[in-house]
């Protein structure tokens, strides 16, 4: 009876998404008619997080074809990073219907999501420091500086507006 | 007899080329403050380095070619065409270092496009890239789209106020505020830091308004600040300004991009109280008339084809991108495939002739340019009008800009000069461009976008471009920057010293 239950419930929950087309951004960006209206399933980093009241933006980046995603604050609770230098933002499934000119968002192309599911959690991404190549860099920057002020002492040429004498 | 130039005419050509790369290199410096402030030490050695390597360029050229000999109108010239060349080339090496672009060859494109203020990307993954590469490369557009780096740095520099003079003609900004060029380019750099405080802030405030976080809204200010009012176009986003879904920051945009795409002289009209001037003004005139008119028919071609049918849409998408257009920014607010899939085709080809229109004169806008558009159209009115006139009445038109003046055969054979310049260019560009298998409607596109500087896209621009395209919009871009003739000059100079070289 539980298992029953239990089955029952799966089907309910994933009843928003019985008919959507799992879909590529980069298929919705070239053949906005095409899928224009329809409920689609797509995949992608989220970049950006825009807060407008009871809802929120979410710029989902996939395959490097960006899409606004337009859902509710609860919908987008479980999303905790955004992508940026630092960060691969969280991988999200989001279910809806796509508008190649949302009537809602002033033409934009969007989509209205149903359903919201975190896929893969973000991560950080390290950023190590090449030691050696900061230390070379400094080291042509300071001998070009030398080379500039020397040249310009013996001279007596002002460096960049300043006389030698007002050093 | 054509002038030849000598072994002391490339001598003061590359010491003040040196000079400029002095100022460059500090500049070069700049985005250290955000790599600090956000902890992005990695990049730290690549604008080190990039810094150094142009201060050691700088040094050898003006210790090498140290002259005394002054600087003459042909040095100015081919000075500015070499120095967009060389700044840019320089400017690409943080990039290219930092992973932005995937070749050397797309960072020269990125570094030259920022320069010109053009706006065309080739960055890889821009919502990955650190900000201080963001702010290296929209940096790149306010100096040298909003402020003319190299007329600026030879007013700071220059040692004669004659060499600074040169150069701002050579930079195509020929009509100077003061009578000194040295005050002109101060008062230029005054407004422009005055216009980017106030677009950062605006834009900040806005993007809080439409949800984004304060830090994000902040530095994003910033740049689209420093890209707006230079009529640049590089956003921090793969979405352009489409990132923040709304209309406020939208407004923003436009404001900063129509102010940038005025004169400075009306700039400093309003700032000194003279408000009647922008009403007077022929180019003003020009600029406001061709936006509505090709506006209207924007709204017409949108409503007719049932692509928007709300005001709000029809304004966000389709007047924001002919304003986009035409005063040659290349902000975004449609996915650029959707131009080419979604908008009819007609549309393509108005929003091709706004941005071959352009802004005004002296300003940071490129294209052809309001006030010769204005003074061709009047030339044009005076001819037609003739016939119809008694031999004995002597017809003469006149225009106002800045002052009232007769419309006389060198003005109009000036501007003809230029705005034929500008279409041979274009018909060149998009020949080549059909060559690669575009078709005709994307190449006019894309060509008019790299000629005036604009930056909007129709998809064409990608990495995965061919790269004898690249190399075409880049020279587009360089060209349509400078106005075609001081790049020419420059061609003629060295094609001259090649054939003097051949015959000894």
């Amino acid at each position: 009876m539980k298992r029953t239950l239990l089955c029952l419930l799966l089907c309910l929950s994933l009843l928003p998404c019985a008919g959507a087309t799992p879909v590529s951004v980069e298929d919705l960006v070239r053949g906005p008619q095409e899928w224009d209206g329809r409920t689609v399933t797509v995949t992608g980093e989220v970049v950006g997080r825009l807060e407008r009241g009871g809802h929120v933006w979410l710029n989902l980046l996939d395959n490097g074809w960006p899409l606004g995603i337009w859902c509710t604050k609860e919908q987008a609770e479980g999303i905790r990073v955004v992508g940026d230098y630092f960060h691969i933002g969280d991988r999200v499934e989001a279910t809806g219907v796509f508008r190649a000119r949302c009537p809602e968002h002033g033409g934009e192309p969007d989509l209205h999501a149903e359903n919201l599911r975190v896929v893969l959690e973000g991560r950080r991404v390290p950023r190590p420091v090449n030691l050696l190549l900061l230390a070379l860099s400094l080291l042509l920057l300071g001998a070009a500086l030398s080379a500039a002020l020397t040249l310009r002492f013996r001279r007596k040429e002002p460096f960049l507006g300043y006389s030698p004498e007002s050093f | 007899m054509l002038f030849r130039l000598t072994r002391e005419d490339w001598k003061v050509i590359l010491y003040n080329l040196g000079r400029m790369l002095h100022l460059l290199s500090f500049v070069f410096l700049l985005p250290l403050v955000p790599a600090l402030f956000y902890r992005e030490l990695d990049t730290l050695s690549y604008f080190f380095f990039t810094s150094g390597f142009t201060l050691l360029l700088a040094t050898l050229l003006s210790h090498l070619c140290r002259t005394d000999e002054q600087m003459e109108l042909k040095h100015a010239l081919c000075l500015v065409a070499l120095a967009w060349l060389a700044a840019s080339l320089l400017a690409s090496l943080p990039l290219w270092l930092g992973g932005a672009c995937s070749s050397p060859l797309d960072a020269c494109f990125e570094s030259l496009s920022g320069f010109t203020g053009t706006g065309l990307t080739l960055t890889v993954d821009p919502d990955h890239l650190a900000r201080s590469l963001h702010f290296h490369r929209h940096l790149l557009q306010f100096l040298g789209d909003g402020v003319g780096i190299v007329a600026v740095s030879l007013a700071v520099l220059g040692r004669t106020e004659v060499s600074s003079l040169l150069a701002f003609r050579g930079e195509a900004r020929e009509e100077g505020i003061r009578p000194s060029v040295v005050r002109t380019t101060r008062l230029i750099f005054g407004i422009a830091l005055t216009f980017f405080v106030v677009g950062a802030l605006m834009f900040t405030l806005a993007g809080i308004y439409e949800g984004a976080d304060p830090g994000t809204a902040f530095f994003d200010g910033i740049c689209h600040s420093f890209t707006g009012y230079a009529t640049g176009g590089f956003s921090p986003h793969s979405q352009n300004l489409m990132y923040y879904h709304g209309l406020i920051y939208e407004v923003v945009a436009m404001v900063l991009a129509v102010v940038g795409a005025l004169n400075f002289n009306l700039h400093y009209a309003l700032l000194t109280g003279r408000r009647r001037e922008v009403f007077r003004d022929t180019e003003v005139r020009v600029f406001f008339f061709t936006a509505l008119l090709l506006g209207a028919l924007t709204i017409l071609l949108l409503l007719g084809k049932g692509i928007y049918t709300s005001t709000e849409a029809l304004f966000r998408r389709g007047i924001f991108q002919l304003l986009s257009a035409q005063t040659t920014t290349g902000f975004s607010t449609v996915p650029p495939l959707h131009l080419s899939l979604v908008w009819p085709l007609s549309l393509l080809f108005l929003l091709s002739l706004a941005m071959l229109l352009g802004g005004c004169a002296n300003s940071t806008s490129g294209g052809i340019k309001s006030l010769r558009v204005g003074i061709l159209l009047k030339s044009l009115a005076l001819e037609l009008k003739r016939p119809f006139l008694p031999r004995s009445v002597v017809v003469g038109e006149r225009f106002h800009h800045l002052k009232d003046s007769p419309l006389t055969p060198p003005v109009v054979r000036g501007a003809a000069l230029v705005a034929t310049s500008y279409l041979l260019l274009f018909a060149a560009g998009t020949l080549i461009t059909m060559a690669y298998g575009y078709t005709a409607e994307q190449s006019m596109f894309e060509t008019s976008s790299a000629l005036s500087n604009v930056g909007l896209s129709c998809g064409l621009t990608h990495p995965s471009m061919p790269a004898g395209l690249k190399l075409t919009y880049m020279v587009l871009m360089w060209m349509g920057r400078l106005e075609v003739l001081t790049v020419l000059v420059l061609l003629i100079a060295l094609a001259l010293s090649f054939q003097r070289r051949k015959a000894e």
